[in-house]
């Protein structure tokens, strides 16, 4: 019999293969399949960023950084005082630059963002048809986004 | 079976007991702009820490002394005869330099250091993914970037603490808590916070107060990209594990 599971890439996912190999299955019977992340470049001059996540904060902090040093220093004349002022400059600045930063990476890039619930690899067990039913739970017990059983000798 | 070379030409990244270094695609233009904002942030960016650190140490040397923020601060406002006055030209024209360099360096530094991650990638040589030594454990984990940076803005450094990089923690930390206290900040924002906006204004020290933006919000943004960066080394370390010992060719295919 077959066991297929998906799986993130995390520790839970080598503890799952540690407690199936417990249950006497050699390594030679446990076949992973790591999946590439999609969006992955390797184009240097590409703006990089915008398929990995950092691009959410890049707008964000420079705007609200820059803002933030205009917002103590106009502080200075205005009447709320330096520290209202930056912390509104810092928020405003981070919300408008966060807002453009999403608005452009959904325009350009909306498919290749990836999908928390998004499978990242696969693991294929041949085991005992007697096996299956303490296989699986070691699987589904460390975080296996999806367990399936294909027949098979 | 490939031959395997015992020599690792290009790593992809390097762990001791306190930090973790790596190669990562970053934006060149990104790191310019730290740089832009405090000189050596852009090296922190690119976690050059020694470069980065005494980079930042030689601005705020001059800074001080040559009162730059608080010329700053009555340009913006208008005063600028107060700006003249109160320029000190000792150090002042040394402040271009480090600047125009620090900004350079490390957007020249991020598009070489771009190139040696693409290289790394491509030698894909082995990582390490965890060191214990006798005072301290550096092992990678995925970690939740919002929660990195939500811990920096509670506390500077603290979200460097969180993702496993000790020395820019020990550095966005003591540094931090130097520049709050120099700047009188507490006192102002509890004046502020029971309504006291004459007295918050009065206690604060503006030359010392300029440096904070700058330095609260690269704290935030650097744990959070950190944090993605650790996160997706984490992932390729794992991947590169599961393909050469779980990849076996005696695995019988069920087709």
């Amino acid at each position: 019999m077959y066991l297929v599971a998906s799986f993130h890439y995390c520790l839970h996912t080598e503890i799952a293969i540690a407690k199936v190999e417990e249950l006497g299955i050699k390594k030679e019977q446990i076949f992973a399949v790591p999946l590439e992340i999609k969006g992955e470049t390797r184009n240097i001059f590409d703006t990089i960023h915008h398929a990995d996540g950092v691009s959410m904060l890049d707008g964000g902090a420079i705007l609200g950084s820059a803002c933030m040093v205009l917002g103590v220093i106009y502080g200075f004349v205005w009447e709320w005082g330096p520290i209202i002022c930056g912390l509104l400059g810092l928020g405003v600045g981070f919300l408008v630059g966060f807002l453009l930063d999403i608005s452009f990476t959904k325009l350009k890039h909306s498919k290749q963002r990836r999908n928390d619930k998004d499978a990242e690899l696969f693991l294929m067990v041949h085991c005992d048809p007697h096996q299956v039913e303490e296989v699986k739970k070691a699987l589904w017990d460390h975080l296996a986004l999806g367990v399936a059983v294909l027949p098979g000798n | 079976m490939p031959i395997t070379n015992p020599i690792v030409r290009r790593p992809k990244m390097a762990i001791t007991g306190h930090s973790i270094n790596i190669f990562h695609l970053r934006n060149p233009l990104v790191v310019a702009w730290w740089s832009l904002v405090y000189p050596g942030f852009g090296h922190l960016r690119l976690v050059s820490v020694g470069k980065g650190v005494f980079l930042f140490g030689g601005e705020l040397l001059i800074n001080t002394q040559a009162h730059v923020n608080l010329a700053i601060l009555y340009s913006f406002t208008g005063n600028f005869a107060m700006a003249k006055q109160v320029l000190d030209t000792h150090l002042l024209l040394l402040y271009c330099g480090i600047l125009v360099f620090a900004v350079w360096d490390s957007y020249r530094a991020a598009i070489e250091i771009n190139k040696f991650s693409v290289l790394a990638d491509h030698e894909n040589a082995p990582m390490v993914p965890m060191v214990i030594g006798s005072a301290g454990l550096n092992s990678m984990e995925k970690r939740n970037p919002w929660v990195a940076a939500a811990w920096s803005v509670i506390v500077p450094g603290a979200g460097h603490l969180y993702c496993l990089t000790l020395i820019p923690a020990i550095f966005l930390m003591i540094g931090g808590v130097a520049i709050i206290y120099m700047a009188h900040l507490l006192p102002a924002i509890g004046y502020t916070a029971i309504g006291q906006l004459a007295q918050a204004r009065a206690v604060l020290d503006w030359q010392w107060l300029l440096n904070v933006p700058s330095f609260y919000c690269f704290s935030i943004f650097d744990a959070y990209a950190k944090s993605v960066e650790i996160n997706k080394i984490f992932e390729q370390e794992q991947a590169q594990f599961l393909k050469n010992n779980y990849q076996s060719t005696w695995f019988k295919m069920p087709i």
